[in-house]
Formats: structure tokens, sequence, C-alpha cells
């Protein structure tokens, strides 16, 4: 027999009022640490998605704009900028690598971007980390397409299918097939492994290929008043026919050879001091702290709320066993006849609020992490960041204290109740 | 053993008035003693038994257990003292009801700092509950109920039992039967017994009995 036995056998008897109490902290943690693990963790991704280069180069605008939709594809593109930036900056000795994105389709919400084989065997989109194959190769010819792991999985798409894109970088509800591209068909030739990065939902093709769509639609538009004679060609030709004042490109990833070169290349974009080049540069990693500094704030009431969540259900245990006292009085004063000091009882009735704040804790952490599991998936698509709530991070440790300490000190207040218990008048027959 | 002398407490009732309960100016116990107390209810013999204890403190007067004045000691001392020296058995057995039989009795062993599952099982043995150790009181009738009690207030080899009326609730061969064990089981382990109760009964089952207004001088 021992002071904790005598705690679990008190759990036991009043196991209703013990169980919802270790359900309300429950739910209070396992939102304070879903909260807490999901802004970690998305923090972590777009921060990780971010490092394998050190500007982007693209249309003036907002910054934070171009950053999420080159990195992240999220949201719309600004505009375009002409092609022979692509080709000035790639030229330029202080750049290692310069990797164009050419947005403008998508199939089946799934953005086409166009770019340059070196975006598989030199590019880096994380540090030292390049994109590899699962099966099949990578593109070598216009509309041949090389699709992300999750693309794959989501449209069913495997290597040697065919497809159409549609025009937009994201699909319109309703818009059935009218905006489809059925005159050019892809060919998936490669499948890319897994990268846990919002490119595992997208598909790369070549530049050319998403010119060659835009510039036939724009001639057949030209040419709709002409007699049909007169515009029967082949598709192949318009890639050909493009002069390269007429292409453009939605954005440039560029890799320095030289850190020495950052701030130096970046102020020559922005400061309009670049020859030739009507653009704004900006540094990835400083776009994304500072969206999280604005996400942060919002963040902080959504952390304040889930802390108050946490506090209320904490008070349940107040509430619980303040309420137990009348009826465990008289087993009190059986207690202290049989010897047991007021301090052991203030310890049984302290332990009590201890482990049921405790066992609350561990199942919300553990919840918590369930629950982001299995919602990592539509956090994916909903945000095109990769979370997985596996990893365990020393707030939740820090949480857990928290919790068994407030649970501890609220359960003073019945703990002093019980040792204050008179035990001559608790022990009398109860008539 | 037990010497009492110039014991007092008083009450304060709902009016505020104050009630002296107990007024015993000189009272003795020796060692290995089996005394019956009786007396009628409401005349304070619980309230005695509550100071003997050391469950409630007197107002003044002394209370010397084997050379120990218990009436000076604070509050969790009497109850170290408590725990080491005295069995309590109840009217209503006031067993916890979430507690088995022979978690009743290793509880009170608990408070005093021994253990011994071997030595509770034993007990119950003793008593005739060696089938029923994993019953909770409400599995038992009133009369198990009762021998629980019996060997929960022996477990910690204590040298004074405090019976408070332990046959009131139990019909007469029960209370009979009780009363047995009780004596039983402080002559063979050497304890003092005193036990109040009002039926004549049992009073006159004892050897040794004294009135108990023949000991509290209160004023009328």
């Amino acid at each position: 027999m021992s002071i904790f036995r005598i705690v679990l056998k008190n759990i036991k008897q009043r196991s209703l009022a013990s169980v919802l109490t270790v359900f309300s902290i429950m739910l209070g943690v396992a939102l304070v640490i879903s909260i807490l693990i999901l802004k970690q963790e998305s923090q972590d991704a777009f921060n990780q998605t971010a490092t394998g280069y050190e500007l982007i180069i693209g249309p003036k605008g907002s910054s934070l704009q171009l950053t999420l939709n080159t990195i992240y594809h999220i949201g719309v593109p600004i505009q375009n900028i002409p092609y022979d930036t692509y080709t000035k900056l790639k030229d330029d000795k202080r750049v290692k690598l310069a990797i164009p994105y050419v947005l403008g389709d998508n199939y089946k919400n799934h953005r086409l971007i166009g770019t340059v084989p070196e975006i598989f065997s030199e590019f880096n989109y994380q540090k030292d980390k390049k994109y590899k194959l699962k099966e099949g190769k990578f593109f070598e010819k216009d509309f041949e397409a090389v699709i992300g792991s999750e693309a794959a999985l989501k449209t069913g798409l495997k290597v040697g299918d065919k497809f159409s894109g549609s025009h937009g970088v994201e699909a319109y509800e309703n818009a059935g097939d009218i905006l489809d591209h059925k005159e050019f068909k892809f060919t998936v030739t490669g499948i890319l492994e897994k990268t846990f990065t919002p490119s595992d939902n997208v598909i790369f093709t070549s530049m050319n290929s998403t010119w060659g769509i835009h510039h036939h639609e724009a001639e057949e538009k030209r040419n709709e008043n002409k007699p049909k004679d007169e515009h029967n060609h082949n598709h192949d030709e318009h890639l050909h026919e493009m002069k390269d004042s007429e292409k453009s490109v939605t954005a440039v990833l560029i890799s320095l050879k030289s850190p020495v070169y950052f701030d130096l290349l970046r102020r020559q974009v922005n400061e309009n001091k670049y020859d030739g080049i009507n653009a704004q540069a900006v540094i990835p990693v400083f776009e994304i702290k500072q969206l999280f500094d604005i996400i942060g704030n919002i963040n902080s009431i959504l952390i304040v709320i889930a802390y108050l969540v946490v506090f209320v259900a904490v008070i349940s245990i107040l509430v619980s066993i303040y309420n137990s006292m009348n009826e465990r009085k008289r087993d009190i004063a059986i207690m202290r006849s049989l010897g047991a000091r007021k301090n052991t009882i203030l310890n049984i009735i302290l332990t009590e609020g201890l482990l049921v704040s405790f066992i609350g804790g561990i199942l919300g952490i553990i919840i918590s992490h369930l629950l982001i599991f299995i919602l990592k998936d539509t956090i994916s698509n909903v945000a095109g960041i990769q979370i997985n709530g596996t990893g365990f991070y020393p707030f939740e440790l820090y949480i857990l204290t928290g919790t068994v300490l407030l649970g501890v000190f609220v359960t003073l207040i019945p703990a002093l109740k019980a040792y204050n218990t008179d035990v001559a008048s608790n022990l009398a027959p109860v008539s | 053993m037990l010497r009492i002398s110039n014991l007092q407490k008083r009450f304060r009732n709902a009016d505020g008035e104050v009630t002296e309960v107990i007024n015993i100016p000189d009272f003795s116990l020796q060692e290995n003693f089996r005394l019956a107390i009786s007396g009628r209810s409401g005349s304070g013999k619980s309230t005695f038994l509550n100071l003997v204890s050391g469950i409630i403190s007197a107002d003044s007067g002394e209370i010397i257990f084997n050379d120990k004045n218990i009436s000076s000691l604070t509050e969790s001392k009497r109850d170290i003292f408590r725990s080491q020296n005295i069995g309590y058995i109840f009217q209503t057995f006031n067993l916890l009801q979430a507690f088995t039989a022979i978690e009743n009795v290793m509880l009170g062993m608990m408070f005093a700092g021994k253990s011994g599952r071997k030595n509770a099982e034993a007990l119950l043995n003793k008593v005739g509950l060696g089938k029923k150790i994993n019953h909770k009181p409400a599995e038992l009738s009133v009369g198990e109920q009762q021998r629980v009690a019996i060997a929960r207030a022996v477990a910690n080899s204590p040298k004074l039992i405090l019976a408070d009326e332990p046959t009131a609730n139990l019909d007469a061969k029960n209370g009979g039967i009780a009363i047995d064990l009780i004596k039983n089981i402080c002559e063979e382990n050497k304890i003092s017994l005193m036990l109040v109760s009002h039926e004549a009964d049992i009073i006159n089952r004892f050897e040794h009995k004294i009135n108990f207004e023949d000991i509290n001088k209160v004023s009328a």
C-alpha cells in the first residue's frame, strides 16, 4: 500500500469525473501542441525549401508574391520578365546557375513549369539536394514532362501517359474543358522521387513547350479573320517561329558563385543599375522571415487562446476534486484516525491533481501528433508544404511540465480543504 | 501506561454557549488491562476516546501515555503517536469503501510506516475472513465488516485499543462474537483495551468495568 495506490483508488472511485477531467486537459494540451507543431514545422519547411539558392529575380511588384509564387507555387504570378533578362543573368560571370520558370498552365491544378534541363542536372532545390527520378527519364524534347511525386499520385499519370494542360496556373471550377489546350499533348517521361517540398506537386517541362502553346493561341486569334488555307500549319512550327523578344519568363532562381556577389547583384537589380534588366531581386529566406513575422502575430493570438483552453481545462481539476471533497471528508477522517498525517492527506490530493494533469498532458501530446499525422496530406495540399508531426520538440516538454505544475497548483485549494478536515466530527456515525 | 489528570474539554455550541463535556480529575489504565466503560449516550465517552487517541486536543490537563504527555504534542506528532500506539474500532466500522478488506488493514499499517501483506492476511485469517480478503466492504456482512475493522485496529501492534460502541450496529449474536474477538486478540497480544458502550450486556462481559459518569465530573 502506498500513496500512489490510494490516489489510483480515488481516481477509480470517481472514474467518470476523472475521465472527463483528463479528457478536457487532453483537448487543451492537444490544441496548444498542434498549433505549435504546425507553426514550427511549417516554418522549418518554408525555410528549408528556400535554402538551395540565394536569389529570385522576377517582375517588379510584391516581393512576397514573387517568393510564394516561385518557391511554394502559391498565388498567381505578378507578370513576366523578358527572356533576355534570363540570358543576361545566365551569362553573368558571378552567377553559378540560373534556372528560369515559365508559368501559364496547369494539369488538374498541378502547375506546369517550363524550365531548362539543368534543373535536374545542376540545380540544388535544397542545400546539396538534387531532383532524382523515381522512374523514367528527364525530359529531352519539347512536350515531354517530368512530374512530381504527389502530382503523379493525385493525377494517376504514369510514364508514357499523355495529357493536355489547361490555361492558368490553377484549375477553375465549372470551366469544363473550355480552357484545355487539346491540340498539345504532353508525354510523361519521368516521375520524381519525393522531395517533401512544394515541387512534389508540380510538372516540369521545357520552356519551349509552355511558350509554344501560348504563342500558338495568340497566332490563332490573329488569324481568326483570315481564310482557312492561309493559316494551316504544323504546331511545331510555332516553337521555331518565336523570336527571343517574344519570349518571357516568370522568374529566375539564382545560385551564385560566391556569397560576396549576393548583396551586390541584389542591389544592382533593385536599384535599376543592371544594364538591360528591369526587374526585382528578392532574398527568399528574408521574405519568408518577414511573412512569419506577420503570421507570428496571428499565431500568438491563437496560442493565447489555446493556453486559455489549457488553463480552463486545468481549472476543471480544481472543480472536479473540490466538488468531491464533501463526499471524501469521511474517508479523510478515517485515514487521519488511522494515523495519517495532515501532510500525507495533502500529498494524496496533490498527487491526484498531478496524475490527472500528467495523464491529460501526455494524452494531449499523443493526440496532437496523431492529428497532424492524419491531416498531413490535407495540410500539404492546402499550404503546399510538407508536415509530418512525427518529431518531438522541446516545447512539448515545457507545456507538459507547465500543465502538471498548474494542475498541482490549482489542486492546492481542495488539498488545503482536505488538510483542514475536522477528524472527530467526520468520524461520528451518520444518523 | 495511561494516566490522566485534570483533563478538561469544552465545546461552543451554535448559540455561542460554552458547554463543558469532559472534566476528568484523575484516571489511569494499567498495561495489558481490559476495561469496559458504560455510560448514557451524549455523556462524552467518544470525546474522551478522541482525547486519549490525540484526534482532538484538550483545553487543559494532562494525558500521559507511557511517560509521554500527548496533550502537549503538536497535531502532527499526535498523528504519529496514534499510528504507533493506538488501534481504533468504531461503531460504524469506518472502512474505506473503495478498498478491499486486506487493503483496509494494510492502510493502517502504511500510516505507521509498516508494511507486510502476509501479516495483514494472517490477521484476516484470524478473524475468519481468510477467504474474503479481496472483498470490498459492500460485499461483506456488517459482522464481517466489523471483523475487518478489528483486524485493522490490531495491525500496527498498538499498545492500546479504543473501541467506541463497537457492537451498536450489530445484532446480539454478531455483537457477542465481535466482543469475544476483540477481547481474545487483546489478551493474546497483551494489548490494553478501553471499550465504551451503553449496552449493559456488552459491559457485563468484562471483568473490569466503570461508569463514565463516575470519572467525568462535568457540572450539570
